[in-house]
């Protein structure tokens, strides 16, 4: 007689433990919100201190509060990349409009004019807004290589016209190739590095050579200067960054940076490499899989 | 015409520079183009340029380093550096460079040919100043001996070393002397004969001595001077005898020459040193030699080996036990001057028999007390007249103890001045520093190197001084007269305790009344 109400009690006492939890785990779930980082003291209160007696809902509470720290902990990585990305962004499109150069040109313009060098002038303005609408218009990141060719050639007249024809260049291409794609801005920046560090100084010409031909299903494009060159240190220090696909901020931003695009799927996994010999040149070769715009 | 040299990669910049700045109007021309820091430099090399405007960013050699060849070429070059608008670090490089100034594009002519036009100006002043310098070289030459032979050696080894090479001085001999030549009727030839007239005498006669060790010597330099001309040579015998030998015989030639010209000459000769920064020691023997030209009137070359017989000369010159002396008469130990005087002439009446040598020594130790009183600032007429009166009258001394007492009542006079005079001195400096703070205090800039300042001593001996002579720090004393007055004010006046504060020399009111509350016990409102 005794035996029926007491198991009656512990029956009810049990499941009304087992309720309490559920309710109250539950409960903190429900308050949880994905739009932000997960705040886990509620479910982190219900985690029982000692790792001896748990029973089933205990175990998943764990589990809940081991996979909300999960969730935070890869926010936290997307959150690393988004920034990333954005500053490589930025620092991609203030290589772009580069404004040491744009003032130098704007004061090279000035000067001009202030000596009466008009069609100078004319020609170095025309060629400056062509030269920034060709950089910044087209949103694609994939534009025919003819087109690139077009804004690499503007920045070359450019810098020839301040620099007093101090140096030239030729572009030697195979038929039909100017219609493949490349990533925009990709040339320029490689012959910005060559104008402005590859002179020998004591007024020594320098010529560079462009050159793009077919490689069995690929594209090369060559691009080699016969000026001042790199040592064997630098020239490993940049290797070693192209190697890594580490993207340098400060030091040589430019060929890391082409670097890091052209190898990405976008362009089919290309490749860049640098030969230099101190005094006698450097030379960038690129391969890039022929792509075609789609209509 | 100054000569300017403009450095850019970009031609159009250099070519806009040129344009664009009016070069005939600062009085220059472009001199040269260049479009690298290479070809700059081979210029410079080889070409006289005032001023540099450089870009800093170039391939290779940049701007920064292409100023500081340029400055290894020519430092007086001036250099102005130009760059992009935010590269402010290699502003700073470009000072510490030594570049004139800085300036960032884009370029605002008018601002640069100001900047050019001040550079232009310092490398004016500069030149300006270089000329005046070069021109001024003999005199520094003068000054460089005077320093020497008046300078003890290390302080002469240490402020003129520097300076041999620069004047272009060849000063490295075996041996070295100093001669004083001394023209005896100075005063009469001039008022004789007029001051130019002497002058230029003594300038030929400085040409004849020149001329004379010219042949024997290898330095000689002659400082000419109101009334003597020290003369200086050096040359490399192979030892002292020959050197001495040599000068001697110069000199009596010399002085055969000027026998029976208007100018009376007596020569000291100074001993022969090995270094030169010890040329002062033989400077001052020279002039010692010349002192004993007294005892010997019928002589006109004096040297050391005249006035002593023995080998006396360390102890003639032997001068610590004056010192020994004067600083007992500081210290006011008569009983200790009184045995110094003692011992002093034990010693004398022991080792000179000879009466003149005991005038000698005693001549010295007058000499060196009356210029020690002169150092101190005591005057003293009857006491300087007393010492000069018993110098000519050494003779009418008949004992040598009669002198050593009349000796020691001198240093009882001169101790009771040195005492009375360093007594009232303080009190003096103690008395004008307290008056100083009762005009001051209500000023809360007053410190003690203010006050220091104003008493004309350091401000540590005040801060000593002043607490000997009052038991009292000076601190407290303007505390204590500042707080005096705040009761005053406090008690007759209704100003705030900020306006009271400022009236009594503190800047913050909460510290006044700290200082209050510590000097009187009590806050000021609480005293109100």
């Amino acid at each position: 007689m005794i035996i029926v109400p007491l198991t009656m009690l512990s029956i009810i006492w049990v499941a009304d433990q087992m309720t309490n939890k559920i309710n109250h785990l539950s409960h903190s779930m429900s308050e949880i919100k994905m739009d932000d980082v997960i705040d886990s003291t509620q479910i982190d209160k219900l985690v029982p201190s000692s790792s001896t007696h748990l029973d089933e809902i205990d175990s998943l509470t764990v589990t809940c509060a081991n996979m909300i720290s999960e969730l935070n902990s890869s926010f936290e990585n997307n959150l690393q990349l988004k920034i990333q990305e954005e500053k490589l962004n930025y620092q991609l499109l203030q290589s772009q409009i580069n404004p040491h150069f744009l003032y130098n040109i704007l004061a090279s313009v000035q000067n001009l004019l202030s000596f009466g060098e008009i069609t100078k002038a004319n020609k170095m303005l025309a060629d400056l807004s062509l030269f920034y609408k060709g950089l910044l218009r087209t949103s694609n990141d994939l534009i025919p290589i003819k087109k690139e060719l077009e804004i690499a050639q503007l920045y070359m007249e450019m810098e020839a016209l301040c620099k007093d024809n101090l140096f030239d260049w030729n572009i030697d291409m195979e038929e039909g190739i100017e219609n493949f794609l490349i990533c925009k801005f990709t040339l320029q920046p490689i012959l910005e590095n060559s104008i402005q560090h590859g002179f020998k100084g004591n007024g020594i010409h320098m010529h560079i050579d462009i050159s793009i031909r077919y490689d069995d299903d690929m594209i090369e494009i060559m691009i080699a200067d016969n000026g001042i060159g790199m040592s064997p240190e630098k020239l490993n220090e940049l290797r070693e960054g192209i190697v890594s696909k580490q993207i340098h901020y400060e030091k040589h931003f430019g060929i890391s940076n082409i670097n890091s695009r052209i190898c990405s799927s976008l362009q089919g996994h290309g490749t860049l490499r640098v030969e230099s010999n101190k005094d006698t040149g450097t030379t960038i070769y690129i391969r890039i899989p022929q792509l075609l715009e789609d209509y | 015409m100054y000569k300017i040299m403009i450095i850019d990669d970009n031609h159009i910049s250099v070519d806009g520079i040129c344009h664009n700045i009016d070069w005939s109007d600062l009085n220059a021309e472009v001199a040269c183009k260049a479009y690298d820091g290479q070809q700059a430099l081979d210029y410079l090399q080889n070409n006289m340029v005032d001023l540099i405007i450089s870009d800093i960013e170039m391939p290779q050699l940049d701007g920064l380093s292409l100023a500081q060849n340029a400055l290894k070429i020519n430092s007086s070059i001036k250099i102005i550096l130009i760059s992009a608008f935010d590269k402010f670090e290699y502003a700073k490089q470009a000072i510490r460079l030594g570049a004139f100034d800085y300036i960032e594009k884009p370029l605002d002519y008018s601002y640069l040919k100001k900047i050019i036009r001040n550079a232009l100006s310092m490398l004016n002043k500069e030149q300006r100043n270089l000329e005046i310098l070069k021109q001024s070289r003999p005199i520094m030459i003068d000054n460089f001996f005077h320093k020497l032979i008046q300078s003890s050696s290390d302080e002469a080894r240490y402020t003129l070393s520097n300076y041999a090479d620069y004047l272009q001085l060849n000063l490295d001999y075996h041996y070295y002397q100093a001669i004083v030549i001394q023209i005896q009727n100075a005063t009469d030839i001039k008022e004789k004969k007029g001051i130019e007239e002497y002058h230029i005498k003594l300038m030929s006669m400085s040409d004849t001595i020149k001329e004379l060790f010219n042949e024997h010597f290898s330095l000689i330099h002659t400082l000419t001077s109101f009334d003597e001309i020290v003369l200086v040579i050096a040359h490399n015998y192979s030892n002292q005898k020959y050197f001495y030998n040599a000068s001697y015989e110069l000199l009596t030639e010399l002085l055969q020459l000027y026998k029976n010209s208007f100018f009376e000459l007596n020569i000291g000769i100074g001993n022969i040193v090995k270094y030169l920064w010890t040329l002062s020691v033989s400077y001052s023997n020279a002039l010692k030699s010349l002192e004993y030209r007294f005892f010997f009137p019928q002589k006109n070359i004096f040297t050391l080996g005249d006035t002593i017989d023995n080998d006396y000369s360390a102890e003639l010159y032997e001068v610590s036990g004056h010192e020994k002396l004067i600083q007992l008469l500081c210290e006011n130990d008569l009983d200790g001057v009184e045995k110094w005087i003692l011992s002093f002439s034990e010693e004398l009446t022991q080792n000179y028999k000879n009466k003149q040598f005991i005038f000698i020594r005693i001549y010295q130790l007058l000499g060196h007390l009356l210029k020690f009183l002169c150092d101190m600032g005591i005057r003293s007429n009857d006491m300087e007249k007393d010492i000069i009166k018993t110098y000519q009258h050494l003779d009418s001394f008949s004992t040598s103890t009669e002198i050593f007492q009349w000796l020691s009542s001198l240093c009882q006079t001169i101790s009771d001045k040195i005492n009375l005079s360093a007594q009232s001195r303080q009190e003096h400096v103690c008395t004008a520093t307290i008056n100083y703070i009762h005009q001051h205090y209500q000023d809360n800039t007053l410190c003690l190197n203010e006050i220091a300042n104003n008493v004309h001593i350091s401000p540590a001996h005040l801060s000593a001084l002043f607490k000997k002579q009052r038991q009292q720090n000076i601190s407290d004393v303007i505390t204590d007269i500042r707080i005096e007055t705040a009761c005053n004010l406090l008690k007759n006046t209704n100003l705030s305790l900020k306006e009271i504060s400022a009236k009594v020399g503190y800047s913050n009111q909460y510290y006044f009344s700290s200082c209050f509350k510590k000097k009187t016990g009590q806050t000021p409102s609480s005293y109100r």
